[in-house]
């Protein structure tokens, strides 16, 4: 699964760490899921999705293969 | 993700401090096969009976049991225990998966061990490595688990 959690993040100009604050996990959690490690839960993402304003669908994105 | 099996975070200082000294304790005694007196009592014959001292065709009227070992393995046991069930400080859904897989980790690289050394460790020797043997899928799972969470980190770029 894609992201584009750098991207927003670089919009909001927030780090992994703030980020990983707001959504309550840890650094290491969004590094995972930034470098497609990791693919978080459906509650993991809408979180992340909350704090950039934007629909899950519009962070993350379905590859070929999921 | 609930897990109800993971005690507090507080208890990872203890488990450090059980699980080093007990494994440093454990590779000396294991190698130098050395017995502390002061560590060893005479128990009644007919304890040997319930506690197996030298086994049941084995009796004496008054074994020695020496306790260093059982010390050793009790700590090593605990203090392995502590760190692999104490939570991390944010314990969530990544650290989760983490878990998991140092646990499949343990378990595959225990069995592959143990498959290696039936074939090419054979007689005395063999005690050794079941020595080994019971503390290895606990050893490799902790030492997965805190080299991904702790170490990895630490070369990453990222």
């Amino acid at each position: 699964m894609k992201n584009i959690i750098r991207v927003e993040r670089a919009v909001l100009n927030i780090s992994q760490a703030e980020l990983a604050e707001r959504v309550q996990v840890t650094r290491q959690t969004i590094n995972a899921i930034e470098l497609g490690k990791y693919v978080p839960s459906a509650a993991l993402a809408m979180k992340i999705a909350r704090v950039f304003g934007k629909k899950v669908e519009e962070v993350f994105e379905l590859e070929d293969g999921d | 993700m609930k897990n109800n099996l993971l005690i507090s975070h507080r208890w990872k200082t203890p488990g450090w401090v059980l699980t080093i000294p007990a494994t440093l304790a454990g590779l000396y005694l294991l190698f130098i096969e050395e017995e502390f007196e002061h560590l060893c009592i005479t128990v009644p014959g007919w304890l040997d009976t319930v506690l197996w001292i030298d086994g049941f065709f084995l009796k004496d009227t008054s074994p020695t049991l020496c306790l260093l070992d059982e010390m050793i393995a009790v700590s090593l046991l605990v203090g392995l225990l502590l760190l692999a069930f104490s939570k991390e400080k944010v314990e969530d859904e990544w650290i989760q998966r983490v878990r998991l897989e140092s646990l499949q980790w343990a378990i595959l690289l225990n069995a592959v061990l143990l498959l290696l050394f039936i074939v090419f460790v054979h007689g005395t020797p063999f005690f050794t490595v079941m020595t080994f043997n019971m503390f290895t899928p606990l050893l490799i799972f902790v030492g997965r688990f805190y080299y991904i969470l702790h170490l990895k980190p630490l070369f990453s770029k990222n």
